[in-house]
């Protein structure tokens, strides 16, 4: 009995002693009794002393000094200090998981796991030890009994993995993406609101509405500061939201809505588009988007959502219109002051697969990265040059995804259903 | 003890409890699939039988049509299943019968049906039926080798007989194993590890024995391998080419999930494809063959693989200990627990295959999760494999157990097996989550009117969602029962892997339809339980698509599709 009693005793100690010498009140740590590994370490540990003392012993008694003694004894001898070496790293791991659950530094409590497992080598150093495969035995039986009760009783498990819990703590975890870090709080105007274009448009000048493709909040801060700078001193506000999907035309949809009203009974909504409620003002409403009108059917919903006027890229010469083309159309519609305007656009110079870029998913990241971060910077600037040039035109400047579409180690670099907007002017 | 009397005593047991789960259970196949392979071997899905299975093995289909065509009305499909189940205990009975002696025996053999029976005989299932044969197969033949180790030289007499009886295990064992192999392929390579394990563990038998096993792993591996490319061959003719290139989309897309689905949506968006209609593709409404062809499947499946799930490695030992915990809620663990108990109180030098075929379990189970394709029907497999090898290695049961003793244990057994079955018989174990689940089906919707619905209308042909498909296996004749001819004829999914079968496509060109989805508007087309097509017709072929409601009766409501203003020919380009 003793001899499973007092390597039971000494694998709790090393458990349990941390435990309770880092206890606080109302800390939530379900923590086993036993170590696993460390009372499968003490039994072998028994084990090979037997061995290591009876061959030396052997090997006194009748005066034989053959090699092959002397390798068992060399074996044994080993086996026992790896066996206790081992006992000193579980126990250390141990010790680290408590501490990595609870944040805190080792300091003192390092020495812990040293003092504990030399106590327990000292509890069970005297006992007489199992046969090998009684150990084996004792260990499966011990597994089962384990995994039993806490199956039955969740809250007090019999035996802890320190092993298993280290390779648990240390396995690559997801980047953070969907929380913004402190320092953008701090900066920036970050809010959950969806309605930035209703919030911000006025109605006393021009208004122009662009929706920047995939333009994201890099996790990289100086990065997003970089791009805010492009805008020089026509920002008015700058900030960050959310958006519910990552899809374009969603964001297309709900950067221009006014209101939504729910039928009470019928449960049917009813959407009114800013479009509409400007051209009931005398603005002249257009839609610009420099690919094909077929793209996700916008000849149809553009339609609906009331713009007086589309005009779509990729005509009769099957190309698509360049940013750049789409600035000089709106400067020059802007150059018409007979009547105030209100213009949204659609960008597409960093639409997702970038030319260039055949595979979408294995393309270098830092590749497409650099290319997509010049295709950036010209749109961007093309529009702070127009902010510029139109100083009494309000200008809404919003991101409509993160990037995706897009090799996936690069995707990871962005906040995710989180994108940036500019007010300019 | 004695070939008859071990025989006679596994019989009586295993009888007992098949009668108690016919009596008490409610019979039904554990997987569609079945339901469906049955009915395409009767010819319910076409107009003639057609042994040719998926799944299973031609073979298996092969040897029933003669026990078809002299009782066309029984379900031999599912007698088979049953049967294959039942031989199998009755052989793992009897073993553990002849080698623990007649009290241990009988307790042991009771017991392990008793564990195992609800999980193979009422989700009867052909994964489950080849793992058991496989199992049952593989164990005959290493009892063979062992026995015969210990039936060694005894004179001239009966010379002829006694190598007839040393041979028979051997024999009835590889029939098993080919069994098993084909009533699934991968069941039975799955065995083959522990198989390995097995015949390690009894090395030096082998050795004495090395004709026997040698020839018969020859003819064993020549057989199965024979028998799968023949099996294999009939699926390369080219009315099955559609059939073969849709099955690996079909998978992607409808039965694995462990994806960021989301993000494949989204990205499809981006790229200019529709999140709809991959919506609709993983909802398993995808047999259209114009816009869901399997070249412009791939563009969706192409999206998957670079949001799979990571299986970091360092979760491995993690999240098999969450497993293994998992697993001794099952009642067939504990089998395997109790043999590696008694083969180490009986036989501790074989005291290392405790931890070896535990090993090799979580082996396999790591492989299957990182697949993130662990499924209850063959983690049972797994555990039936281990705990059958084990009865190999058991060694002599030296404490005697008195008759009354024996008889009192088996007694009690039986009584609690009565009282179990009779009072939850219908509670089995989900073969794919291993989660308890009654076999009541929980729909309220009148089958019957349903069915007669779609029969007095020969004319017409349906088309219905997956679900609706699925629910029919339960409502049309029980399993004992062959479908009839032609009965699904005017009724294709889908969904399912029923579509592109020749079969399937042939009952389409008899109706007009060229591509289901789409012709749902024609004249001749009614379809149930699908209401949300509307938007995809008018997103790729109509102007203006509406449909009447025919007909509810309960869940299943029967729909009209039809386009407005007879513009029938005016397609809007795409």
């Amino acid at each position: 009995m003793k001899r499973l009693l007092y390597p039971l005793i000494a694998s709790a100690l090393i458990t349990i002693v941390p435990f309770l010498v880092t206890f606080e009140k109302g800390q939530d740590i379900i923590r086993g009794l036993f170590g696993y590994e460390i009372f499968g370490l003490l039994l072998f540990i028994v084990l090979a002393k037997d061995k290591l003392l009876s061959t030396y012993s052997f090997k006194r008694e009748f005066f034989l000094s053959s090699k092959n003694i002397q390798a068992k004894i060399l074996f044994w001898l080993f086996t026992l200090i790896f066996l206790i070496i081992a006992l000193f790293c579980v126990s250390w791991i141990d010790l680290q998981n408590i501490f990595a659950v609870k944040n805190w530094n080792t300091g003192w409590y390092g020495l812990i796991p040293f003092a504990t497992s030399g106590f327990a080598i000292a509890i069970v150093w005297q006992i007489k030890p199992f046969k090998f495969k009684t150990i084996c035995f004792i260990l499966f039986v011990a597994l089962i009994l384990h995994l039993e009760a806490n199956n039955q009783y969740a809250t007090q498990p019999l035996a802890q993995f320190p092993t298993i819990d280290y390779l648990e703590r240390i396995a690559p975890k997801p980047i953070q993406r969907t929380e913004i870090s402190r320092d953008f709080h701090n900066k920036f105007f970050v809010t959950d609101s969806v309605t930035i274009t209703r919030d911000f448009i006025d109605t006393t000048k021009n208004n122009v509405i662009i929706l920047v493709e995939s333009w994201g909040i890099p996790i990289n801060i100086q990065s997003f500061e970089r791009q805010l700078n492009i805008f020089g001193n026509t920002i008015n506000i700058a900030g960050i939201h959310n958006r519910m999907y990552s899809r374009t035309r969603t964001a297309e949809r709900e950067d221009l809505i006014q209101t939504i009203i729910r039928d009470s009974i019928t449960r049917k909504r009813d959407t009114t588009f800013l479009p509409k409620t400007l051209s009931n003002i005398d603005y002249k409403t257009t839609y610009l988007f420099g690919g094909d009108s077929l793209e996700h059917q916008r000849y149809k919903y553009i339609k609906s959502i009331g713009f007086n006027e589309a005009i779509y890229g990729k005509g009769t010469n099957n190309s698509t219109i360049k940013d750049v083309q789409v600035i000089s159309k709106i400067d020059s519609i802007l150059a018409n002051t007979t009547q105030k305007h209100f213009i949204a656009w659609t960008t597409l110079d960093t639409k997702f697969p970038l030319a260039g870029f055949s595979d979408i998913y294995n393309s270098n990241a830092d590749a497409v990265d650099s290319a997509y971060s010049e295709r950036l910077k010209n749109t961007l600037t093309q529009i702070a040059i127009l902010a510029q040039k139109h100083p009494k035109t309000r200008i809404i400047v919003q991101g409509d995804h993160n990037p995706i579409l897009s090799p996936i180690q690069f995707q990871e670099r962005f906040y995710k259903r989180w994108v940036p907007f500019v007010i300019l002017n | 003890m004695p070939f008859k009397r071990a025989l006679t005593f596994s019989l009586v047991i295993n009888l007992f409890f098949l009668a108690l789960c016919l009596i008490f259970g409610d019979l039904k196949f554990g997987a569609i699939d079945d339901y469906f392979m049955a009915a395409r071997l009767t010819g319910a899905l076409g107009t003639d039988y057609n042994p040719h299975l998926i799944f299973v093995n031609a073979i298996y289909g092969y040897a029933l049509l003669p026990l078809y065509h002299l009782f066309p009305k029984i379900g031999w499909y599912y007698i088979g299943e049953m049967f294959s189940v039942f031989l199998s205990f009755t052989v793992i009975g009897y073993v553990l019968l002849q080698r623990c002696r007649e009290h241990w025996g009988a307790i042991l053999a009771t017991l392990f049906t008793a564990l195992f029976a609800s999980d193979f005989y009422l989700v009867v299932q052909f994964t489950q039926c080849a793992s058991i044969l496989s199992a049952a197969g593989m164990l005959l033949f290493a009892y063979g080798i062992i026995s015969q180790d210990c039936h060694a030289p005894n004179g001239a007499r009966n010379d002829v007989l006694r190598k007839v009886q040393a041979t028979a295990p051997f024999i009835l064992g590889i029939i098993l194993m080919l069994w098993g192999s084909v009533m699934r392929w991968q069941a039975f390579l799955m065995g083959m590890p522990f198989f390995c394990l097995g015949l390690l563990f009894i090395l030096r038998e082998c050795w004495s024995a090395k004709w026997h096993v040698i020839a018969g792993l020859v003819i064993l591996f020549a057989g199965a391998f024979g028998m799968h490319a023949f099996d294999q061959n009939i699926y390369k003719s080219p009315e099955y080419e559609a059939f073969n290139k849709f099955q690996g989309p079909r998978i992607t897309l409808g039965d694995n999930s462990n994806y960021n689905q989301n993000a494949v949506y989204e990205d499809a968006e981006e790229l200019g494809l529709s999140g709809k209609d991959y919506h609709m593709l993983t909802e398993w409404v995808l047999y259209d063959t114009d816009v869901f062809s399997v070249d412009s499947l791939k563009q969706y499946t192409d999206l998957i693989p670079p949001y799979r799930d990571t299986n970091p490695i360092q979760l491995v030992p993690h999240n098999l200990l969450n497993t293994l915990g998992n697993t001794l809620h099952y009642p067939l663990f504990w089998m395997w627990f109790i043999l590696c108990l008694l083969i180490y109180l009986t036989n501790r030098t074989k005291y290392l295959y405790l931890w070896a075929s535990l090993a090799l379990v979580l082996a396999l189970i790591a492989y299957l999760l990182a697949m993130g394709r662990l499924v209850y029907r063959v983690e049972s497999g797994f555990w039936l494999y281990a705990a059958t090898l084990a009865i190999p290695l058991l060694g002599k049961f030296t404490l005697n157990i008195p008759r009354k003793l024996s008889i009192t244990a088996i007694a009690i057994l039986a009584i609690v097996n009565i009282f179990t079955y009779a009072i939850s018989g219908e509670i089995v174990r989900e073969p794919t989550t291993g989660k308890q689940r009654t076999l009541v089906v929980d729909d309220s919707s009148d089958y019957a009117q349903v069915l007669n619905y779609i029969d007095s209308q020969p004319d017409k042909m349906f088309l219905l969602s997956m679900k609706a498909f699925m629910q029919f296996s339960h409502h049309r004749n029980p399993p004992y029962l062959a479908e009839p001819f032609r009965i699904y004829r005017n009724t294709v999914s889908f969904g399912y892997w029923t579509p592109y079968l020749p079969e399937v496509k042939e009952a389409l060109a008899d109706f007009g339809i060229k591509n289901p989805i789409k012709d749902v508007v024609h004249k001749n087309v009614i379809v149930l339980d699908e209401p949300n097509l509307i938007d995809f017709l008018q997103r790729h072929y109509y102007d203006e698509v509406i449909f009447d409601t025919l007909k509810t009766i309960g869940k299943m409501t029967f729909f009209k599709y039809r386009l407005v203003n007879n513009n029938e020919n005016k397609e809007i380009k795409k």
